[in-house]
C-alpha cells in the first residue's frame, strides 16, 4: 500500500481534527457559549416578512404598473373580500349591510369597508341602469302586483294573505285575467320548504322585479384591514373581527345567511399558516425520519447524538447570520431550516463514516482522526464550496425571495464544515463511535448487490442512454404554473371561494387594470380592450353614468305613478290578532277554492300553479293536524314562522322599492366620492377594470388574456399580469441562476481539482440527473412553480457533494483493486442522501401545495441523484480504473 | 247738485257691487285650479249629487252632470299615457286620440254607473300630503250609512294649467294598476281594435250594468 505523500492541505485539516480532539473539554465549552449568546441573539434579531409582493426585484417593468396602481388607488391593496351567500336578495343585501356598516365602526382593525353595491346612491338609482323595456316589464310586474301589495301591506299577517289570495282566485275563476303564477309558485316554494326543514323566506324583491327566485343570492363586501407587517400573522385578528362582527349581527352557524372569507389578505393569511404549518410539521418528521436513519448508518448513540448537536449548534449559527446579514425570513428562505436538517448532517456523517473505517484498521483513534481529517477535510470543502457557490447563484437574480434563501443557505454549508471539522472530533473523545461490526450473512447479500453495477455496466449503459432519449423528447414540455392559488392549501376557505368566484362565468375575481391620464385615453382604451374575445367585459367612470337617463325618467315616473304612494302603509309586521282557529279556516277556504278551480278549469293557464299551491297547502294542513293532535303551543308557533317566512321581508322589500322610486338624474361629477374614488383617482388618472372571459386559473387561458390585454394596453397590471409576469421573471431568473451555478461550480472544481477528467467526472453524473428530474416533472405532472422551481440548481448543489466523494474516493483509493460500492464513501454518501431525502421528503406532506410540490420534487431529484452516483458514475468508472493499472 | 252726488254715490255702490258679485267667482275659478283639495272637494260634492237625483234621472242625465267637473278634475291624457306605457308611442296620432275619447267616455261612465243611489253616503276628506315629482296626495274616506269606510285617496299633479287627478287608490288599489295590467294584456295580445272594442263594451256595461 503505497501512502501518497501529504499535501498541505491535508495536513491542514489532520492537524484541525487533531487539535480539536486534544482540546476536546474547551472547544466544546467555547462552543456552548458562542451557542448561546447567538441563540440570543437571533431571537431578538430575526424578523418575518411575509409580504409576498417584495419578494421580487422592484426594477422589474410590471411592478413598475402595479406601484403606479397601488399608489392611486391604495384602497383595492391587500385587501379581503367577504362572500356573503343567502337564499333571498333581501336578506343578503340586509346582511352585507349590516357588516359593512359594522367593519365601518371598528377602525382599530379596518381602514374601510365597501360594500359596492348597496351603496346609498347605487340602491337610490338603480333602475337608471336597467334598459327601457326592462322597466317596462318591472312596471307590469308591479302593476299586477299592487292590488295585492297595497291590501297585505295594511294587514301584513297569514290570515290576510289567505283572504286576499281567496280573493284572486275568485276573480280568476270569474274570467278576469290576473297574473298570479309568480305570487302563487313563490307561495308553494316556500311552504314546501318549510315543511321539508329547510326553511327558506319568500323574496318579495324578487316577485316585485318579476324575476324567479334562485336557491342563493351573493354580495361581495371589498375590506381593507389594518395589517401590522412586522407581525407574523398580520391578518389574524382582522379576520378574528370579521367574524366577531357577523355573529354579533345574527350570522351564526344555523343562520340562512353565509359569510366566507377570502381575498388577497386572507388568501396570504391562509398560506403563512399552511406554509408555517408544514414546515413545523415536516420540521419535526425530518428530525425523527434523520434520527432513524443516523441510527442505521452510525449504530451507536454517542455518534447519534454527536451529529444531532452539530446539527444544532450549525442551525443556530446560521440562523445568527440570518438574522446579522439579512435581517428578517421571509416565505421562502423560512424553508431553509428544514433544508439545513438534510443538508447539515452530510458532512458529519461522511466524516464519522471515514473515521469508523479508519479505526476499523487499528489506528489509535488520534490518529485516526488525524487520517480521517486530512483525507476527508479537502473533499468537504469542495464540496462545500461548490454546494454555497450552486446557492449563491441566487443571489443576483430578481427573485429577492430566493436570494435571500441563496445567502442563508450558502454560508449555512460554510458554517456546516467548520462545525463539522470542529465539533464532531472533539466529541469523539467523549462519544466515540464504535467500530463497525458487520453481520456476515446480509453482508454477503450487501456486498453482491453493491457490485452488480459494476457486473451489470453494460446493461448500464444501455439503461442510461435510453433514460436519456426519453428525457430529451419530454424535457421541452416541461411547464411552469402561474396560478399563485394552486401553491396555497386547497382545503382552506378563503382558496375554495376563491375558486369558486374565478369560476363564475359574471363576475370573475381576478381581473386585469388599465389606468389612463384622461378622458380620452380612457375611452379609447376602453373600446380597444372591449373589441378583443379574451375579453369578457371592460368598465370603466363611464359605465357608472347610465345613458338615455331622460327616457329612462320618464318611465320610472311612470312606474311611481302607477304603483301610487307607498308612503302611507304602515308595514310593521304587527302580531296577528286573528285566532289559530280563525287561520286555519282562512287557509282551508283557500285550499277548498283552489281545489274547486282546478276540477272547473284544468287547464286555464294559471292551472300548474294553482295546482302546486294546492298541493303545498294540502301538505300544510295536514302537518298541522298531526301537530294538533300532539298538543301544545305548537300549531301557533308553527303559523307563526309560516307566517314570517311568507311576510318577513315584505318591508324591507317595499323599503327598497320606495327608496328606488325616487331615482334622479346625475352625471359623472354628481356620484358620490364613495363610489367614485374608486374609478378616478385624486390625481385625475382613470381606472380601467378588464374581465376575462375564461376562467383565467387555468394558465393557457391566463397567458392568452394577459398577453391579448397587454397588446392593446402595455401598461395593463393587476394580478393576472402579476402572475404572468412575475412567473416568468422567476422562470428568468432561475435561468440566470443555474447558467451562473453551472459556470461557477465548474471553474471552482477545474481550480480545486486542477483536472479536467476530474471535473468532467463529476458533472456527468450530475448532468445527468437534471436532465432526468427535469423529464421526471413533465412523466409525473408536477409543473414548476415559484415555490418548487428552487429544486433544480439545489440538486445541483447537492449532487455535486455526492460526485465530488465519489470521484475523490476515486482517485485516491488506498488499494487500486478497491470496488469504490463497498467503501465508506459509498455508505456515506448513501446514508447522507438519505438524510437530504428524509429531510425534503417530509415538505412533501405539508398542506401547503407549494411547499409539498418543492419536497416531491426534491425528493424525486435526490433518488435520481442517487442512481446517478452509486449506479452509473461507477459503471463509467470501471473501465477508467482498469485502464489506470 | 244733491242728486249728482246721490247718483254718483249709486254708480259707486252698483261699481263695487257689481265687482264684488264678479270677483268671488273668478276667484272661485282660480281656487277651483289651484287647490287640489277643493278640486277634489268638488268631484265628491258632484258625485253626491248625482246619487241624490238617483232614480230621477236616467244615465245619460248623470252622465251629462257629471261629465264637466270630471273632465275638468282628471287629466285623462296624462292617464292613458301612464296606463299604455311604452305602447302608447307605437299608436298613430288618430289612435291616440281615439283611444283617449273612448278612455274619457268610459272613466265618465263608470262614475255615473257606480254613483247612482244615495243611502246616506259622505265624503270626506282626511289629509292632504306632498308627493315628489310635484303631486299631491289627498286622503278621504266615503263613510256609508252603516259607518263602514271605503278609502279614497287621489293623487294630483300640477301641471301648466293647474292640479289635475292622475291617479285614485280605492282601499289602496291604484286605478292606474288596474288598469295597465288590463289594456296592456289586450292591446299586446289581441291588438289596438279589440281594446277599443273592450272599453266601449264597458261603457254599455256601466249604462246597463
Amino acid at each position: 500500500m503505497t501512502e501518497p505523500s501529504h499535501s498541505p492541505s491535508y495536513r491542514f485539516f489532520a492537524r484541525w481534527a487533531a487539535f480539536s480532539y486534544r482540546n476536546a473539554a474547551l472547544v466544546i465549552l467555547v462552543a456552548l457559549l458562542v451557542a448561546s449568546l447567538c441563540a440570543v441573539y437571533t431571537s431578538r434579531n430575526l424578523g418575518v416578512h411575509t409580504d409576498t409582493t417584495e419578494m421580487l426585484s422592484e426594477e422589474l417593468p410590471f411592478r413598475a404598473n402595479d406601484i403606479r396602481y397601488m399608489a392611486e388607488f391604495p384602497q383595492h391593496n391587500d385587501t379581503m373580500l367577504l362572500v356573503v351567500d343567502a337564499p333571498t336578495p333581501e336578506q343578503v343585501n340586509s346582511a352585507a349591510k349590516q357588516l359593512t356598516e359594522a367593519l365601518k365602526q371598528d377602525t382599530n382593525n379596518f381602514l374601510d369597508a365597501y360594500y359596492l353595491s348597496g351603496d346609498p346612491f347605487l340602491e337610490r338609482n338603480g333602475l337608471l341602469f336597467k334598459s327601457i323595456p326592462e322597466l317596462g316589464y318591472i312596471t307590469d310586474q308591479l302593476s299586477a302586483a299592487q292590488p295585492l301589495i297595497a291590501r297585505i301591506a295594511g294587514d301584513p299577517t297569514l290570515y290576510t294573505f289567505a283572504t286576499i289570495l281567496t280573493e284572486a282566485i275568485e276573480e280568476l275563476r270569474s274570467g278576469r285575467k290576473l297574473e298570479l303564477a309568480p305570487i302563487l309558485n313563490g307561495v308553494s316554494a316556500t311552504l314546501d320548504a318549510r315543511l321539508a326543514g329547510v326553511p327558506r323566506a319568500l323574496s318579495w324583491q324578487t316577485l316585485f322585479s318579476g324575476e324567479k327566485q334562485e336557491n342563493t343570492y351573493q354580495e361581495l363586501i371589498l375590506v381593507k384591514p389594518n395589517l401590522d407587517y412586522s407581525q407574523l400573522f398580520s391578518a389574524q385578528q382582522p379576520i378574528a373581527a370579521i367574524r366577531d362582527a357577523a355573529q354579533q349581527i345574527g350570522m351564526t352557524d344555523n343562520a340562512p345567511e353565509k359569510l366566507r372569507i377570502t381575498g388577497e389578505a386572507a388568501l396570504a393569511y391562509d398560506e403563512l399558516n399552511s406554509a408555517m404549518l408544514g414546515a413545523q410539521e415536516a420540521g419535526m418528521l425530518a428530525l425523527v425520519m434523520v434520527a432513524v436513519v443516523l441510527f442505521f448508518a452510525l449504530r451507536t448513540a454517542g455518534a447519534i447524538l454527536a451529529v444531532l448537536l452539530s446539527l444544532v449548534l450549525g442551525i443556530i449559527l446560521t440562523a445568527t447570520f440570518a438574522a446579522f446579514a439579512v435581517g428578517h425570513l421571509n416565505l421562502i428562505s423560512i424553508a431553509f431550516a428544514v433544508l439545513y436538517i438534510g443538508l447539515g448532517v452530510d458532512y458529519a456523517i461522511h466524516f464519522l463514516l471515514r473515521h469508523q473505517e479508519l479505526k476499523g484498521t487499528n489506528l489509535t483513534v488520534l490518529n485516526a482522526l488525524h487520517a480521517t481529517g486530512g483525507d476527508i477535510g479537502r473533499a468537504l470543502t469542495v464540496c462545500a464550496i461548490t454546494t454555497a457557490i450552486g446557492f449563491y447563484a441566487f443571489i443576483p437574480t430578481a427573485y429577492q425571495g430566493v436570494a435571500e434563501l441563496g445567502i442563508i443557505s450558502g454560508t449555512g454549508m460554510l458554517i456546516s464544515l467548520i462545525v463539522t471539522l470542529t465539533i464532531v472530533p472533539a466529541l469523539q473523545r467523549y462519544l466515540p463511535i464504535r467500530k463497525r461490526k458487520l453481520p456476515t450473512s446480509s453482508g454477503r447479500i450487501g456486498r453482491r448487490l453493491l457490485d452488480l453495477p459494476i457486473r451489470l455496466r453494460k446493461l448500464v449503459y444501455v439503461a442510461t442512454l435510453l433514460a436519456l432519449i426519453v428525457a430529451i423528447v419530454a424535457l421541452p414540455k416541461a411547464k411552469f404554473d402561474y396560478n399563485l392559488l394552486n401553491l396555497n392549501d386547497p382545503q382552506a376557505e378563503s382558496v375554495q371561494t376563491f375558486q369558486e368566484l374565478l369560476a363564475d362565468e359574471k363576475d370573475s375575481a381576478w381581473h386585469s387594470v388599465v389606468l389612463a391620464d384622461n378622458q380620452q385615453e380612457a375611452k379609447q382604451i376602453a373600446a380597444r380592450l372591449e373589441k378583443l374575445q379574451e375579453v369578457d367585459k371592460v368598465i370603466s367612470i363611464f359605465d357608472l353614468v347610465p345613458a338615455e337617463q331622460a327616457e329612462k325618467l320618464d318611465f320610472i315616473n311612470e312606474m311611481a305613478l302607477t304603483l301610487g304612494p307607498v308612503v302611507f302603509l304602515d308595514s310593521s309586521l304587527s302580531a296577528d290578532t286573528h285566532t289559530i282557529i280563525e287561520q286555519h279556516a282562512a287557509l282551508e277556504e283557500l285550499n277548498n277554492l283552489l281545489t274547486q278551480f282546478i276540477v272547473e278549469q284544468p287547464d286555464h293557464q294559471t292551472a300548474a300553479s294553482v295546482r302546486a299551491l294546492n298541493t303545498a297547502l294540502t301538505g300544510l294542513l295536514t302537518h298541522l293536524k298531526t301537530i294538533n293532535s300532539n298538543g301544545g303551543n305548537n300549531e301557533s308557533q308553527f303559523l307563526d314562522a309560516i307566517s314570517q317566512d311568507l311576510l318577513g321581508l315584505l318591508p324591507d322589500a317595499l323599503e327598497r322599492l320606495q327608496v328606488a322610486l325616487e331615482a334622479t338624474p346625475f352625471t359623472q361629477q354628481e356620484l358620490p366620492e364613495s363610489i367614485s374614488s374608486h374609478w378616478y383617482s385624486q390625481n385625475g388618472v382613470y381606472q380601467i377594470a378588464v374581465y376575462p372571459t375564461d376562467n383565467i386559473g387555468d394558465n393557457d387561458a391566463l397567458r392568452n388574456f394577459v398577453r391579448a390585454v397587454q397588446q392593446a394596453a402595455p401598461q395593463a397590471t393587476g394580478v393576472p399580469v402579476i402572475s404572468l409576469e412575475a412567473g416568468e421573471a422567476v422562470v428568468d431568473a432561475f435561468i440566470h441562476a443555474f447558467s451562473l451555478a453551472f459556470v461557477g461550480v465548474i471553474l471552482a472544481l477545474l481550480v480545486l481539482l486542477r483536472n479536467f477528467v476530474d471535473t468532467l467526472l463529476v458533472m456527468t453524473p450530475l448532468l445527468l440527473a437534471a436532465l432526468f428530474t427535469g423529464a421526471a416533472t413533465v412523466l409525473l405532472d408536477i409543473p414548476f412553480n415559484f415555490a418548487n422551481i428552487i429544486a433544480l440548481p439545489l440538486l445541483l448543489g447537492i449532487g455535486i457533494d455526492c460526485s465530488i466523494h465519489m470521484v475523490h474516493r476515486y482517485r485516491n483509493a488506498a488499494t487500486v483493486s478497491e470496488n469504490l460500492l463497498h467503501t465508506s464513501t459509498t455508505r456515506a454518501i448513501y446514508y447522507s442522501a438519505l438524510t437530504t431525502l428524509a429531510g425534503f421528503g417530509s415538505l412533501a406532506f405539508s398542506p401547503h401545495q407549494g411547499t409539498a410540490s418543492m419536497g416531491l420534487l426534491l425528493a424525486v431529484g435526490v433518488v435520481l441523484t442517487l442512481i446517478c452516483v452509486l449506479v452509473i458514475l461507477p459503471a463509467l468508472l470501471y473501465p477508467l480504473s482498469q485502464r489506470r493499472t | 247738485m244733491k242728486v249728482n252726488h246721490i247718483i254718483k254715490l249709486k254708480v259707486h255702490v252698483l261699481a263695487v257691487a257689481f265687482m264684488l258679485s264678479v270677483m268671488p267667482l273668478s276667484w272661485a275659478d282660480n281656487a277651483a285650479t289651484d287647490n287640489p283639495e277643493q278640486i277634489v272637494r268638488d268631484l265628491q260634492d258632484s258625485l253626491i249629487q248625482a246619487m241624490r237625483e238617483g232614480d230621477k234621472i236616467n244615465f245619460q242625465e248623470r252622465v251629462d252632470i257629471l261629465a264637466p267637473v270630471i273632465s275638468q278634475s282628471h287629466d285623462f291624457d296624462l292617464i292613458i299615457r301612464t296606463v299604455l306605457g311604452s305602447n302608447w308611442g307605437q299608436l298613430d296620432p288618430e289612435q291616440q286620440q281615439l283611444i283617449a275619447d273612448t278612455f274619457r267616455q268610459l272613466s265618465i261612465a263608470t262614475y255615473a254607473g257606480q254613483f247612482n243611489e244615495y243611502e246616506g253616503e259622505q265624503f270626506e276628506i282626511l289629509q292632504q300630503r306632498s308627493l315628489p315629482r310635484d303631486q299631491t296626495l289627498i286622503r278621504s274616506q266615503l263613510i256609508k250609512a252603516d259607518s263602514s269606510k271605503i278609502d279614497f285617496d287621489y293623487v294630483l299633479q300640477q301641471g301648466r294649467e293647474g292640479w289635475h287627478i292622475v291617479n285614485i287608490l280605492v282601499d289602496g288599489v291604484s286605478d292606474l294598476a288596474l288598469k295597465r295590467t288590463e289594456y296592456r294584456t289586450v292591446l299586446q295580445r289581441d291588438g289596438f281594435s279589440a281594446l277599443i272594442e273592450m272599453l266601449k263594451d264597458k261603457i254599455l256595461l256601466a249604462e246597463h250594468g
